[in-house]
């Protein structure tokens, strides 16, 4: 199954809004796609899972290890995650004691505009 | 609801049927009327890694066999089991994610399949060898998670 990925910005944030199911067949697209904010320099990144309908510790992967590429440049990565049923799977696998999961994009980019500009 | 619904699929092992099978089986555990939503989430996501690991297997050993997902339904509790002809492993040598605030743990990428499904479902089992691997997962849909 494919992801869709469309990334925003808002200041200094780069946004990943990902829509569909996160998993094994899905994960590198988005690795791929957070890696390329990385490399174009941005440091500061949210990810936007509202349109994620399903993850699995697959897609934990890509998310811990892209946090772990984020703190070797000195950056920050916020996740966005309203529903319950992808919160829990955080739970579970006790993540939500590395991040905190946000329910709104602008829970994060509060402050910096409203505005965001697709890139 | 009927007892003893069976389903069962053989499937590629190909990572574009991960979400085909958990779809599937999702929609028949289900059918039950007293199965809540968010057991049938758990189921969900157990069976995507039982699928994930047997699709990884294959890969090992490069064999092009099916993948075989039996799902049972008896009143309210499901059976899944996954069935793959990978070269087995031995579950002592899985090592899995240090806890989440130890310094290694964002070097730990994988390691969370298997907890996850223990987790996730009243009970696990694997059988592994040679030949393959086989892993059942038993979820009562209708309870309040423990």
């Amino acid at each position: 199954m494919q992801i869709g990925t469309r990334v925003t910005t808002n200041g200094d944030w780069s946004i990943t809004h990902v829509v569909g199911d996160l998993d094994m067949a899905s994960a590198p697209a988005l690795r791929a796609t957070a890696i390329q904010q990385l490399d174009d320099g941005w440091t500061d990144l949210v990810l936007d899972l509202t349109g994620c309908d399903f993850i699995d510790s697959t897609g934990l992967g890509v998310i811990v290890g892209l946090l772990r590429r984020v703190r070797t440049r000195g950056g920050t990565l916020e996740l966005v995650v309203p529903l319950a049923e992808q919160r829990h799977i955080f739970e579970v696998c006790d993540l939500d004691r590395i991040f905190t999961l946000h329910d709104r994009v602008e829970a994060v980019t509060a402050g910096v505009g409203a505005d965001g500009n697709t890139t | 609801m009927t007892t003893g619904d069976e389903v069962i699929l053989r499937v590629p092992a190909k990572s574009d049927y991960v979400a085909l099978v958990r779809v599937v089986l999702a929609a028949a555990a289900s059918i039950d009327p007293d199965s809540r939503d968010d057991r049938i989430d758990d189921l969900r996501v157990a069976v995507s890694e039982a699928v994930t690991n047997a699709v990884e297997s294959h890969h090992l050993n490069g064999t092009d066999s099916r993948i075989e997902v039996r799902c049972l339904t008896v009143n309210h509790q499901v059976e899944v089991t996954v069935r793959d002809r990978g070269p087995g492993f031995d579950p002592d040598d899985v090592i899995e994610a240090p806890d989440a605030e130890a310094p290694d743990r964002l070097f730990f990428e994988s390691g969370l399949g298997l907890p996850l499904m223990r987790r996730l479902v009243d009970r696990t089992d694997i059988e592994t060898g040679d030949d393959g691997t086989l892993v059942r997962l038993v979820i009562d849909t209708s309870a309040e998670p423990s």
